[in-house]
This record gives structure tokens, C-alpha cells and sequence, in this order.
């Protein structure tokens, strides 16, 4: 994150996103029946004009202002534990939740600074088992099965 | 009125009812001892688990971890110097000082005994002054539903600390989520880009756990220190009752503190670590060893302690009865009673009576629990949660948000739904944007779009219906006022803040 609030004007960058999405969503809106679409667009409407009015206050304070949002995280770490939480969720789908929140579980531990296997592959087993007898067994409700359970 | 509160108590008292609340108030205390979690993440993240529940034993497991957590927050105040929620910040003052000395354990006797009747105080007032409130709410129409909405989401957007525009743009994207789907009023799809999954809109829990989860969840992840450092290692073994005796001379300090815990919960974005300041400020203004203050007084610990926990069922009262929750987490407990078919607002005391009573009771059993169950075995057990390797930890919570997420609707779909709003609310949480507007804009949203329909298809499309009765102009009133005092004082702190820097 410090990258991106020394360099990049995080908050004027978030205004931009906004003023982008407000009107790519007022224009698909338009397709919308009257009645259906003028709340949503309204708002939209009010979304926009206060991120422009965001990015004003943002551009006229300065990147004195700016700094104040600089986060210790660095943004390299932010990514990987977005990624890592990415890449868990896409094993949900494809391998099954159990299966996937095993392996989870001490791998992301071990990516970010824990590597006692023993005790993160023991508690692990014995949380995913948990889960298992809670869900499957007293609730009878399935989490997501994929190709290996 | 009050004769319903009478009435739901027999469905309190089953034992699924009292287990939920004694569950509630452990997960809680858990919760809130590891910093950086807090209750909304825990009631967030613990909802989908309510589902198969009724919602009066969902509601009790919500009351308890609303009690556990802000009495849970004090065990790392008091051991480490790190508050497991905001509002436990002032519980360090006088807190670590105990520890360093060898009395954590009186301190965490205090802030137990303390926490205990803050939210007793709290649960009292939420008694007795939501259901004279509920009865003037009834007497709303539409049109009145639609202006309390629109000051319910303004207020939280206007009065929450920082920047008002930010406010304002994250209430505009709650509302604006609230109207994806199809349109209650005349059945046109919006915004689902084709998908079924969509229809029905956005789930609350599915945003709630994306926007309050995911961020403290990275950074568990990519903080990874632990409590290791602890100097606290040695708690005391003072006597429950020898301490509950020397507590005795706390009365002023208890009642003072719940009074103003109570006030500033019941204020709409005032709650938190804002009532803890003042009323450890108020106690040692009135302390005859205010010198000592800071340096390991008892009272301080219980004048904060107190008031973090008085202005939780505090914070319920705008809640329930106007739909505006005073704190984030009352924004949070809202959408609980939404997922649950209670829509809070005017409504919700004609509609569902014994769980809206069954509720005011839970918090004050909660309370009383709390001492039994937060007791010093608890406490010690607790504070070994503080040593938990924060990877592993921040690991096993994300997979009980996905296991959150997938129970809503079976579908994986709601898990990436969930991804996506975790990673926008993470962005948003850093450029200091605020989560409850758009928690609140998501649960009022959706209702105050009703009800300005409804309120035009009665009156043939007259505008003239929004400010004809009394109730609705005092409400713009009210708006207006809130507007100009959210300008008066950004002008004010802008004036402080240039003064400051010349």
C-alpha cells in the first residue's frame, strides 16, 4: 500500500474508478423501464457527482493529505494474501472445500511466516474434520464437493 | 407494549435459547480477545451458521457475542497493551499498568464485573425506552418510512468520524447494491447482467463478510507478530468474592459510566471508543487520586469497561425501533434480523413482537452470563488465544468465510461474490471510506425505494405527498439540521486544522 499512496494518489484513483463504474452502470441503465431504473440511476447519479466532488477535495488538499494513507503493509505482501486467498477458492471449486481448506491451512501458514508443519498440519486435520462432522454429519448440509471429495 | 415483553419471556427461557446466548457469549469473549477481530467480524462471519436456526435463538447468539466481544477486547487490553476492539483503548490506561504489576487478574476481574454491568444498564434502557419509541414509530405511513430511511442512512453517513463525502459515497454504493435484482414493485430485472443468480439480489451476509472479514484477514496474514511479547505472563490470584468486595466502591463510577455508555449509544455513529474516553475522563475528573490515574488504577479499567458494554444494546434502540443502528455493529446485527425476515424499522414491533422482546431480554441474559462464563478460567483460557500463531489463525477464518458465504445459497457463486467485495472493501477500508454506510445502504436501501414508490403509486405521482403530514416535515427537519451540523462542523475542524498548522 505505500507504493500506492506516496505514488499513485490512492483516493483520487478510487474517484476515477467510481466516475468510470457510475457511468458505464447509468449507461447499461438506460435499457432499464422507467420506473425500474430512476432509484438506481438517481443514486448513481449522486455516486458520481460526489466522486468528483471527492476528487476535487483530493486534488486541492494535495498529497499532504495523502500521506496520512500510507499503510505499513507492504503492497507485495497484499497482493500474495489476495492471491493465495484467489487460488484457495478456486481449489474449493475444482478439488472440494475439505480437501482444498486441508492443504490451505499450513500452506498459506507457512507463506506467511509459520512453518511448524506438525502443528499446522494437526490442526488443520483436526479443524477440517470438525467442520466436516458439523456440517455433513449433524447440520446435513454439503459444502462444496469437487474431484477428490 | 410492555406486555409483550412479558409475554415473549417463556420462549427465553427454553434451554435451545439460553444455549445460543452461553454460545454467543463465548465465541464472543474469543472473538474479541484477538486484536484486530472484533464483533462485527464475528457476528458477520458466525450468521450463516444461524440459518437453520429459529430467529429467536439466531437473535440470542447475536446478543451474546455482541456482550462477549466488548468484554473480550479488555483480556488484550489488559495483558499486552493491545485493545481487541476499538472501544477497549481506554482499558490499556490503567489496565497494562495493573498487569506490569502482577494484578492482570484484578484487572480482568474489574473489566469482567464491569462489562457485566454496563451491559445490564444497557439491556435495561433498551427495556424501557424502545417500546414508548415503537409506539410512536407505528403511527408511520409510508411516506414517513421513506424520510426515517433516507435520515437513518444520512446520519450514519454524516456523523461517523472522518470525511462526510466518503460517508456519503459509501452509502450511495449500499443503496445502489440494494437495487440489483428484480425490482420488488414492478418485477423489471436490474443490473443481474442475465444471471439467475442474481434475481434475488445481493445478499447482506454475503457483502457483510466480504466488506467486515477479508480486511482484518489480510492483515492477519501479512502482520503476522503474535502476543509472544507479552510481559504479563504472571496474572495474580486474587479471590473472586475478596475482589468483588473491593469492587463495591466502584457504584459512582459504574452508574456514571452506564449513563453516559447509554447516551452515546443511542447517538447514531457516536458509539465506541468515543463513550470509553469520556467516561474515563469524566471518572478521573471526579477521582480524589486522579494523580494516580494512568498508572494502575482499578476504577479506571471499570469506568471504561462499563461503558463499552453499556452502549451496546444502547446502540439497538434507534436500531430496532427507526432502523438507524447507532454503531457499526448494530449495523451489522440489523442485517441479522433482516436474513432472519425482521425488517428492522417501524414495522418491526407490530409484526414480530415476541422476537423483538425476546431479544431486549437476551441482551440482559447475556449480560449476567457473561459474568459466569467470562470468570477467571475463562479468562485464562482466553488470553492463551493470544498466542496463536496469527497466520494459522488468519487461515482457519477464511475458510469459515467461505464455509459463511456457500451456506447462504449453496453456491460457489456467492463465495467469489464474497471475494469481490472483501478485496473492494479492503481498498475502501485503507482510503479511509467507512463500512457501516454501506452496510446500512445495503439493509435500507432496498425499503426506502420501496416505500417512495409506494408512497407515489398512492398519492397518483404527487411529490406533494412526501411533506404533507406532520411526522414527515419534522423528519426533513431533522435532515436539514444534520446536514447543517455536518457542515458547521467540517468547517470547524478545517478552521482547528489550518490554525494548527500556521
Amino acid at each position: 500500500m505505500k507504493a500506492i499512496s506516496k505514488g499513485l494518489m490512492p483516493t483520487a484513483g478510487i474517484c476515477i474508478a467510481l466516475i468510470v463504474t457510475s457511468t458505464s452502470f447509468i449507461v447499461m441503465g438506460t435499457g432499464i423501464p422507467l420506473e425500474s431504473a430512476m432509484f438506481p440511476l438517481t443514486v448513481l447519479g449522486v455516486v458520481g457527482v460526489l466522486s468528483v466532488v471527492l476528487l476535487a477535495q483530493s486534488c486541492l488538499q494535495g498529497r499532504q493529505c495523502e500521506a496520512g494513507e500510507g499503510h505499513p503493509e507492504s503492497l507485495g505482501k497484499v497482493l500474495l494474501g489476495l492471491l493465495c486467498v484467489l487460488i484457495y477458492l478456486v481449489a474449493v471449486a475444482k478439488l472440494g472445500f475439505y480437501v482444498s481448506t486441508f492443504l490451505m491451512i499450513p500452506l498459506m501458514s507457512a507463506a506467511f511466516g509459520y512453518r511448524r508443519w506438525e502443528r499446522s498440519l494437526f490442526g488443520s486435520a483436526l479443524f477440517t474434520v470438525m467442520l466436516y462432522l458439523l456440517f455433513d454429519m449433524a447440520m446435513g448440509r454439503s459444502l462444496p464437493h469437487g474431484w477428490l471429495m | 407494549m410492555f406486555e409483550a415483553l412479558w409475554h415473549s419471556l417463556p420462549d427465553i427461557l427454553s434451554v435451545s435459547s439460553l444455549l445460543a446466548v452461553a454460545v454467543g457469549v463465548v465465541a464472543g469473549i474469543f472473538l474479541g480477545a484477538l486484536p484486530g477481530l472484533s464483533a462485527t467480524l464475528g457476528i458477520s462471519v458466525l450468521l450463516p451458521f444461524t440459518f437453520g436456526m429459529s430467529p429467536q435463538v439466531a437473535l440470542g447468539m447475536m446478543a451474546g457475542i455482541y456482550n462477549g466481544s466488548m468484554y473480550g477486547g479488555a483480556i488484550p487490553a489488559i495483558l499486552l497493551r493491545i485493545p481487541g476492539t476499538p472501544a477497549a483503548v481506554a482499558t490499556t490506561f490503567d489496565g497494562y499498568p495493573m498487569a506490569q504489576q502482577g494484578h492482570a487478574n484484578k484487572a480482568l476481574r474489574v473489566a469482567l464485573v464491569s462489562s457485566a454491568i454496563g451491559g445490564l444498564a444497557s439491556g435495561l434502557a433498551l427495556m424501557l425506552l424502545a417500546p414508548p419509541l415503537g409506539s410512536v414509530t407505528l403511527m408511520f405511513g409510508p411516506t414517513e418510512i421513506f424520510w426515517v430511511s433516507v435520515f437513518g442512512i444520512l446520519s450514519i453517513a454524516l456523523l461517523i468520524k472522518g470525511n462526510a463525502v466518503k460517508g456519503l459515497i459509501s452509502a450511495g454504493i449500499g443503496i445502489f447494491v440494494a437495487t440489483v435484482g428484480i425490482d420488488p414493485v414492478s418485477a423489471n430485472e436490474r443490473f443481474t447482467f442475465g444471471s439467475l443468480y442474481l434475481d434475488d439480489g445481493i445478499s447482506v451476509i454475503v457483502l457483510l463478510i466480504g466488506l467486515y472479514a477479508m480486511p482484518p484477514v489480510i492483515d492477519t496474514l501479512v502482520n503476522p507478530q503474535s502476543g509472544e511479547e507479552s510481559h504479563a505472563k504472571e496474572v495474580g490470584d486474587e479471590g473472586f468474592f475478596k475482589s468483588l468486595v473491593s469492587m463495591l466502591g466502584y457504584w459512582k463510577t459504574w452508574l456514571r459510566a452506564s449513563l453516559i455508555g447509554i447516551a452515546v449509544g443511542i447517538l447514531p455513529g457516536a458509539g465506541g471508543s468515543f463513550g470509553t474516553f469520556i467516561s474515563y475522563n469524566e471518572a478521573k475528573r471526579s477521582a480524589r487520586n486522579s494523580e494516580e490515574w494512568g498508572k494502575g488504577e482499578p476504577e479506571g479499567v471499570a469506568a471504561a469497561e462499563t461503558c463499552n458494554n453499556a452502549d451496546t444494546a444502547a446502540s439497538m434502540i434507534p436500531a430496532l425501533t427507526l432502523g438507524i443502528p447507532g454503531t457499526s455493529v448494530a449495523a451489522v446485527m440489523l442485517g441479522g434480523f433482516l436474513i432472519h425476515g425482521l425488517q428492522p424499522g417501524p414495522n418491526l414491533f407490530r409484526e414480530h413482537p415476541d422476537e423483538v422482546f425476546g431479544f431486549m431480554w437476551q441482551f440482559l441474559i447475556a449480560s449476567v452470563m457473561l459474568l459466569f462464563l467470562g470468570g477467571s478460567v475463562a479468562t485464562r483460557l482466553f488470553s492463551k488465544v493470544l498466542y496463536l500463531p496469527r497466520p494459522l489463525l488468519g487461515s482457519i477464518i477464511l475458510s469459515l468465510m467461505v464455509v459463511g458465504a456457500y451456506s447462504i445459497h449453496e453456491t460457489l457463486f456467492d463465495v467469489f461474490l464474497m471475494f469481490g467485495f472483501g478485496v473492494f472493501g479492503y481498498v475502501l477500508e485503507k482510503l479511509k471510506f467507512p463500512m457501516a454506510p454501506i452496510v446500512l445502504g445495503v439493509i435500507l436501501g432496498g425499503f426506502m425505494e420501496y416505500n417512495f414508490r409506494i408512497s407515489m403509486l398512492m398519492s397518483g405521482n404527487d411529490p406533494a405527498v412526501l411533506w404533507s403530514s406532520a411526522p414527515s416535515i419534522v423528519l426533513i427537519a431533522m435532515i436539514v439540521m444534520l446536514i447543517v451540523l455536518t457542515c458547521f462542523k467540517q468547517r470547524l475542524s478545517s478552521l482547528i486544522g489550518k490554525r494548527l498548522t500556521n
